[in-house]
């Protein structure tokens, strides 16, 4: 990460960090046909780089919506997503099944997607 | 597609349960809508935000009492780690911040768009690598995912106990009896066979150091890394057994290959071992392998594994046909047999292992599966592990059940019809007396039968007494449920309860049956032998999930 330098084009290091990233983790992969192909990966890509400010912007509005969730939703986000648990485990823990937790977990992205897009819209700048 | 269908497929997406026929409406919506790919990226968005989050927060948000659990310790215990991660990364600029989001969510996408490459450049050295560098990861409290067991003995530190955690951590594995699966979040599963010792290192690497296990590593699984002392198994989607014994260890390939990599060899020793392929290797000497019998060695797979688990112990035997290399005399598939099928004359014609079709009858998932097709004058016998005694003192159960999926089918190729003459379809149990074969002729004769007539009419058999039901069959798969059992001195009745597709199946035994025999008298049935599957010279049936068991449950559990 420490070598990513500003001025150089994103997309270009982006590729390159990640073919090597990556090219360790996608060998035993191989099995796995459900991969986008090259063209829309690129398009992604491309796309995400012309929108780098509106992600950040995102993430940083994100920040703010987390803080507005119960503390119960918020450590049920953090079990989820620290990976030190599977969801299944998260789930036993909580007393719910796998299905109802992953329910759960899709009305709390909801609301935050909502909270992110109204953030976004007071500030002004963003749709 | 709609906004919240398209959410619905990014989210499986995100989450790795995403189907093939919704992942190529995905990425064809993607590529065609930009509105899309904007949400696209902001449901990425939030998820790289909120794993973002999760680690930044660990340590410094205390978790609320309410949400606390138990487990909560094995999380918590893992901030240091994360502290000194962060501690490395305070000095970040919000560039590499936007830099590492996007890197991330490149990453996600080019993890996707390289396999493709990868698979072309593939090198087993760097599976190796990257499955053991799973190894490192993995702490001896992390949970990994789940074990199934039932009636299992294990050897622990504190001696034998019944049945185990249910959970999977690193560590040691001693299976005395009993078959286990063990299945990890990862997406892989192994079914151990006791006695059997093995050692979990990771949700995604294992090490067998004695016994026989089986392999199933699922399509959305990144790989599973199985060692044995003298090896690495690197699997290339796929199914397979490996058994180890003290001077040998052997390797038969189910599904998919696997390639074996001898401890501190180079490339050119490594062995591909392909479906339907069983090679051999001394320990002593692992680089040079030798062609083995696929199939010699009973694994236990996973199916049947299932399939014993689901029966709690009442199930006698099991045949799914899932015999990969279609050779039915071999007897490697099921469980509960001596031996495999084979014709009971010269005359009588082998049935044939095929593909099932990808539906779900009964219960019965048959995606990826086989079955057992007979087509013509076809006549098989197979020998049961121990003779079936019905109610034949205290000992002996009261009553037998068998049941298997049946579809008669239209043989285009012998422009046989449905309904034409000799076309009919029979299970019969057989006792040893009728069960020999001389001279090439078929000598063997059912004690108890059951079936369809050429005019698709059910039917039961004993001895003389032939009992049918006026009810025509239709040529779709039925589930045919038999009960035999005792009803007074020397006497039996044979009850057969046949299920159309679509019908839900009772949860017990039933009150009213299709076909019913009441007061068959036979003295051999305390020790029935055989089972004997035929159909008629213009027949042609699949059969399927061939169950006998001694309770209603275990013969009509799916699996």
């Amino acid at each position: 990460m420490d070598q990513f330098d500003p001025n150089r084009s994103f997309l270009n290091w982006a590729f390159g960090i990640a073919f090597n990233e990556v090219r360790n983790h996608i060998r035993i992969k191989s099995r796995d046909k459900l991969h986008f192909d090259r063209e829309l990966v690129e398009l992604l890509a491309r796309e995400a780089e012309q929108e780098s400010d509106i992600s950040l912007a995102r993430r940083q509005a994100l920040g703010r919506c987390i803080d507005q969730l119960s503390d119960v939703h918020r450590a049920l986000i953090r079990q989820c997503y620290l990976n030190s648990k599977s969801i299944s485990e998260v789930a036993e823990s909580g007393g719910l099944s796998r299905g109802a937790l992953y329910k759960k977990l899709a009305r709390i992205k909801q609301k935050l997607a909502q909270c992110v897009q109204q953030q976004l819209s007071t500030e002004g700048g963003l749709p | 597609m709609t906004h919240d269908e398209l959410r619905q497929l990014i989210a499986l997406y995100v989450s790795g349960e995403i189907g093939l026929e919704q992942h190529t409406m995905l990425e064809h919506e993607l590529k065609n809508n930009p509105d899309s790919r904007t949400l696209f990226r902001e449901l990425i968005d939030l998820e790289i935000g909120l794993s973002e989050w999760s680690r930044e927060s660990a340590s410094q948000i205390e978790m609320p009492e309410a949400a606390r659990s138990p487990d909560d310790k094995v999380q918590l215990g893992r901030q240091s780690d994360l502290e000194t991660e962060k501690a490395g990364q305070t000095s970040s600029t919000n560039a590499k911040k936007t830099a590492f989001g996007l890197v991330a969510l490149a990453a996600t996408l080019l993890v996707a768009a390289l396999t493709t490459w990868a698979i072309f450049n593939s090198n087993p050295e760097d599976t190796t690598t990257q499955a053991q560098g799973q190894k490192a990861i993995a702490n001896e409290t992390e949970a990994l995912g789940t074990i199934r067991q039932s009636n299992c003995v294990w050897k622990t530190s504190s001696g034998e106990s019944q049945n185990r955690a249910d959970k999977i951590k690193v560590g040691k594995y001693e299976l005395v009896s009993g078959v286990a699966q063990l299945w990890f979040d990862s997406g892989s599963h192994l079914t151990l066979q006791g006695p059997c010792e093995l050692i979990v290192d990771s949700i995604a690497s294992a090490t067998l150091m004695n016994g026989s296990i089986v392999v199933n590593v699922s399509e959305l699984s990144d790989g599973f890394l199985l060692a044995t002392p003298e090896s690495s198994i690197v699997d290339l989607g796929t199914e397979y057994g490996v058994t180890i014994n003290e001077t040998s260890t052997e390797v038969h390939v189910f599904d998919g290959s696997v390639v074996w990599q001898p401890n501190g060899s180079e490339q050119e020793d490594f062995t591909t071992i392909a479906i339907g392929e069983a090679s051999r290797f001394q320990r002593e000497a692992p680089k040079v392998g030798r062609r083995v019998t696929f199939g010699q060695r009973n694994f236990v797979r996973n199916l049947e594994a299932e399939v014993q688990r689901n029966a709690k112990g009442d199930l006698i035997a099991f045949d799914g046909f899932e015999n990969v290399a279609g050779k039915l005399r071999r007897g490697r598939s099921g469980f509960g047999w001596n031996g495999g099928w084979h014709p009971p004359g010269r005359r009588k014609k082998m049935g044939q292992v095929i593909d099932a079709p990808g539906d779900e009858v009964f219960g019965v998932k048959r995606k990826g599966q086989k079955l057992l097709e007979l087509q013509g004058d076809t006549a098989l016998l197979r020998a049961l592990q121990s003779p079936i005694l019905v109610g034949d003192g205290e000992e002996n159960s009261s009553e037998l059940f068998v049941s298997f999926v049946l579809e008669r089918i239209e043989d285009n190729a012998t422009e046989v019809s449905r309904g034409s003459d000799d076309s009919f379809f029979k299970f019969g149990l057989i006792s040893p007396e009728s069960s020999g074969r001389r001279h090439g002729s078929d000598n063997s004769q059912s004690q108890i039968s059951f079936g369809v007539t050429s005019q698709s009419t059910p039917f039961a058999k004993s001895g003389m007494r032939v009992a049918d039901a006026a009810v025509k069959l239709r040529d779709t798969p039925m589930l045919f449920v038999a009960q035999i059992s005792k009803n007074g001195q020397d006497q039996f009745q044979v009850r057969v309860r046949i299920y159309e597709k679509g019908e839900s199946r009772d949860a017990f035994v039933p009150k009213h049956w299709t076909v019913t025999l009441s007061n068959a008298t036979s003295t051999s049935l305390s020790n029935l032998t055989h089972v004997r599957l035929e159909s008629g010279k213009n027949g042609c049936w699949q059969i399927d999930h061939l169950c006998i068991g001694k309770s209603w449950a275990s013969v009509t559990s799916p699996n």
